[in-house]
């Protein structure tokens, strides 16, 4: 019996240290982040990272689109539908020590709302007038009017909660209320290591350490998958390599969706663009379906407008340009560009990016462009095409869902101005009524499809690729988000 | 200070324990040498190896990828080449970085950077030939007429491609030949590394079989120690205290510690005991003694003489007795004339006198005042009679010295004799009768008579 006893001990401090040695999860993101603040930048890679890992928001959205209660536990909405009252969870820590409370609510959604706070989707929440705090762990948010997206918009990254003492170091050292902390980030290298925090109001996370890397380089990224270095990278679609490693039997392969719009988007400043014939001759200048072709083992839905087809509203304007590169030219030449327009098409280093801006630069000078085909990296295209729109085209996947206001938003980078589409998407924030709000949703689709704002090409896919036996991980990316938490080994 | 048993089973402990202790130093030593080794092997070198191969890979690729522009029918390919150099060119940067930041690396950046360099500007030239080798493709093949000049400007731009993608190969082999030769170098430091952490190893293993042995040769040593100089001492004392009469010689005394303070205090009582049992002994001796002597003449007394008469009627012996009856001839005059002190050192003279006279087998006692009985077993009846008679010649011409005078005594003798075991007592009558026929007749005489069965019936 105590042979037994003792061999079992025996056994047990020989096994031990096998299975607490696992190695961190490798998590891949592909695009090097600005800085790990989700409040400062439109930069999706931000959120994939930190989202519900670092930081938490009142609410989240799970991985079917689902508003889900997070750090408010409960909230009661009033009768008119403008004032919000918010019950905030007792005893949540930040990763610096401080408890949540209702003041720190309050500094982060007036933070948030701050036209000088740098949030890059403030005006997703221009319904909200006065957020305060009350007794008993209770916030109200009272609006202008009312919003039923504000649920949904208060879980989304960009309203993740945040305290004072470190608002202002969390592009360098975030600190939130979610399950990992941050045990360092090496900005030059593009290396981030989380670790299970232990004053996390939740369940303790299965995964306890997990790496997470931004590897721009495309040859660089695909021999660190073939290496077999990497466990989890949620966006593999437009790569060659995913066929073979899917025969490799060490990966398996996801095909999920987004709500990501990619689009080749036109820089409306400048001169030739800003003409409606040349942006309507760039779009009849591209064949959408053949362009799908990049993505190996994917058929994502091709889109007409800057709208997702699983939303109810969706109007289907794929045809509204076909195909028709005669009609192109005619329309250059109508518009006076049949010879030397020349644009500058600089292309950010997104797998997709990359692979699509080979065939659009052909398709483009097929029909008499001259492109000047320009790689950027992710922190560029960040400062000098989004902040500095120093750009004639780009292509890129807007992934933030029903995100429709960008057009209506002044000095945003595609410098589209239209009164017309500004009107309705006022009348559209203040429609409460849901058959009513659709149509103008409807109508709003349209007016970008006619304006040919840019060439609204598909949905992004969401190819995802892990390694066996990982499992939890979302298919589909409502938002953008890798949810560490529940991820598992089995 | 004298060290005790304690503190040198501590002392000898301690030494086991330090030795093992030791051992277990060599080992940790050992583990910490093999984890840092294989950390640096790792971490550093593998690592250093890995970045390495991968240059090396890159730098193939990018001639392949030079292959791959040459080849482009398209701008899509030409650009996709393009963009696949370009990754490469950026990956093969850092990785030459990473490389020249490991510290066993010497990489000779001047030698390799113009090369690079000359690399990616021929890939630029290349890419530039391409793009306008398509664009006139596309009019040689498109365009109504044929253009001669296009034609020549084909075949010399097909020349200028050809001949940047055979120096791109050469300058490709070059940086190879750099990055894989320090491959070689940081293998055979891997390797030497690695052999060095066993040759280490190993010696840290002898050391720890030494260690081992030492221990061991420790332990046996301590049970040699407690056996010899605990248990076997304890077992010594044992031993002498287990015997019917322990003596204080038999009990170990040696020795400075626990054991030899105790031995000493069981010697000491042992002595003790010892002692008294002596006395005790020496007073039972004296006991013994004077129940069954005489304490005037020391000789038998008569409680004596009664139990050894009724021991030889009981005992059955084939031999044959003659018995004696002794008394002091007018020793009434002699008490009366000098005093009772005198007349017992008569008494006692004359004891010593009989005593003298007869062998020592002879059984002789006291029985009254001034009379004595004699029983003799192994002597004939003559014998007994020349004894007897001998006696009485000698008590009669030696006068008895007293302090201050001289005393003549006489005695009578009655002797009966031959007679078995059982009869002893008849004898003894007999002997008593002859006696007072003896007194009778004169005194100083032998009256003596050999007995028959009649007489003893």
């Amino acid at each position: 019996m105590l042979t037994r006893l003792v061999l079992g001990l025996v056994i047990l401090l020989l096994a031990w240290p096998l299975q607490a040695n696992r190695d961190p999860l490798h998590v891949e993101l592909h695009l090097e982040p600005p800085h790990l603040d989700p409040t400062l930048t439109p930069a999706s890679t931000v959120a994939e990272a930190t989202y519900g890992n670092i930081f938490q928001g009142l609410t989240r959205i799970n991985r079917d689109g689902e508003v889900e209660p997070l750090l408010a536990r409960d909230w009661i909405l009033s009768p008119d539908g403008l004032t919000y009252t918010f019950h905030l969870r007792e005893g949540v820590h930040f990763h610096n020590g401080r408890l949540l409370t209702p003041e720190v609510v309050v500094f982060s959604l007036e933070r948030l709302l701050d036209p000088a706070g740098g949030n890059s989707q403030r005006e997703l929440y221009a319904s909200i007038r006065k957020v305060e705090a009350l007794a008993a762990q209770r916030v109200r948010i009272e609006l202008h009017y009312p919003d039923s997206l504000l649920l949904f918009r208060l879980g989304l990254s960009a309203a993740v909660l945040v305290e004072p003492d470190s608002a202002e170091t969390n592009t360098e050292q975030p600190v939130g209320t979610g399950p990992y902390r941050v045990t360092h980030w090496d900005a030059a290298k593009n290396r981030l290591n989380l670790y299970a925090f232990a004053d996390y109001w939740g369940d303790k996370p299965a995964i306890s350490e997990a790496l997470i890397t931004f590897t721009s380089n495309r040859v660089e990224l695909e021999a660190s998958l073939l290496e077999g270095q990497i466990d989890l990278y949620p966006n593999i679609s437009p790569m060659d390599s995913v066929v073979r490693l899917t025969e490799r039997g060490d990966y398996v392969i996801n095909n999920g969706v987004t709500q990501g719009e990619t689009l080749l988007v036109m820089n409306h400043a400048h001169p030739a663009l800003a003409d409606r014939r040349v942006r309507q001759a760039i779009n009849h200048a591209i064949d959408k379906r053949e362009l799908l072709n990049i993505y190996p083992r994917a058929n994502p839905p091709l889109i007409g407008s800057h709208f997702s087809p699983l939303d109810a509203a969706y109007v289907d304007l794929v045809d509204y340009y076909p195909y028709d590169p005669g009609r192109a030219r005619d329309l250059l030449l109508e518009a006076g560009y049949a010879q030397g327009l020349t644009l500058r098409f600089r292309v950010p280093p997104a797998l997709y990016a990359q692979q699509a801006s080979l065939y659009l630069a052909d398709y483009l000078e097929a029909v008499g462009i001259n492109i000047q085909l320009e790689r950027v990296t992710w922190p560029q295209w960040l400062e000098e095409v989004f902040n500095e729109q120093r750009y004639d085209l780009t292509v890129i996947a807007h992934v933030e869902p029903l995100d429709l206001d960008i057009y209506a938003r002044e000095d945003y980078y595609f410098n589209y101005v239209s009164e017309d589409f500004q009107q309705l998407w006022q009348a559209i924030t203040r429609e409460a009524d849901p058959v009513q709000r659709q149509l103008l949703l409807g109508q709003a689709q349209e007016l970008l499809a006619a304006d040919a704002v840019h060439v609204f090409l598909h949905i992004k896919p969401q190819q995802s690729i892990r390694k066996k036996g990982l499992r939890g991980f979302w298919i589909n990316a409502p938002v953008p988000a890798v949810m560490l938490e529940e991820l598992y080994w089995e | 200070m004298k060290w005790g048993l304690t503190v040198k089973v501590t002392l000898l402990s301690c030494l086991v324990v330090a030795v093992l202790l030791m051992a277990v130093g060599f080992a940790l030593v050992a583990f910490k040498q093999y984890k840092t080794t294989l950390e640096r092997v790792t971490g550093e070198q593998l690592e250093a190896l890995m970045t390495a191969t991968r240059l090396v890979q890159q730098t193939e690729g990018l001639v392949n990828a030079s292959a791959m522009l040459l080849l482009a029918e398209n701008h899509i390919k030409r650009r996709e080449a393009l963009f696949e150099a370009q990754d490469r060119k950026e990956w093969i940067n850092r990785l030459v970085d990473e490389l020249q930041a490991h510290p066993g690396v010497r990489i000779h950046n001047e030698d390799l950077e113009p090369s690079r360099n000359q690399l990616i500007a021929n890939l630029n030239r290349i890419n530039e030939l391409v793009r306008q080798r398509i664009n006139l493709r596309a009019d040689v093949y498109f365009q109504e007429s044929t253009n001669r000049d296009d034609l020549r400007q084909l075949e010399r731009i097909n020349a200028e491609i050809g001949e940047m993608i055979r120096a791109n190969e050469e300058l490709s082999k070059d940086l190879t030949v750099a990055v894989s030769y320090q491959v070689n170098q940081l293998r055979s430091s891997m390797r030497m590394e690695v052999e060095d952490l066993n040759f280490r190893i190993l010696h840290q293993e002898n050391r720890l079989l030494i260690t081992v042995l030492l221990a061991f040769a420790l332990v046996l040593l301590t049970s040699f120690y407690i056996h010899r100089f605990v248990v076997a001492r304890v077992i010594e004392l044992q031993r002498a205290l287990s015997q019917t009469h322990p003596q204080p010689s038999d009990i170990p005394v040696r020795g400075e510690d626990e054991i030899a303070w105790m031995a000493q205090s069981i010697h000491r009582y042992v002595g003790k005991i010892q002692e008294n049992e002596n006395k005790i002994l020496e007073m039972n001796r004296e006991l013994s003694f004077l129940a069954t002597h005489d304490a005037l003449t020391q000789l038998h007394n008569r409680h004596f003489f009664d139990r050894r008469i009724h021991e030889i009627t009981h005992c059955q012996e084939d031999k044959s007795y003659s018995a004696a009856m002794i008394d002091i001839d007018l020793f009434k005059a002699v008490n009366d004339s000098l005093g009772h002190a005198a007349g017992d050192q008569v008494i006692k003279a004359f004891a010593r006198l009989l005593r003298g006279s007869l062998p020592e087998e002879v059984l002789l006692a006291r029985i009254g005042g001034e009379e004595f009985a004699v029983v003799f077993a192994d002597q004939s009846f003559d014998e007994a009679r020349q004894y007897l008679d001998s006696f009485r010649q000698k008590l009669h011409k030696q006068p008895i010295h007293l302090a201050d005078q001289t005393v003549r005594i006489t005695a009578s003798l009655g002797l009966a004799g031959y007679c078995p075991a059982g009869s002893i007592n008849a004898c003894l009558k007999r002997a008593d009768e002859l006696l007072y026929e003896a007194k009778q007749q004169g005194r100083n005489q032998l009256k003596m008579q050999r007995l028959t069965e009649v007489d003893l019936c």
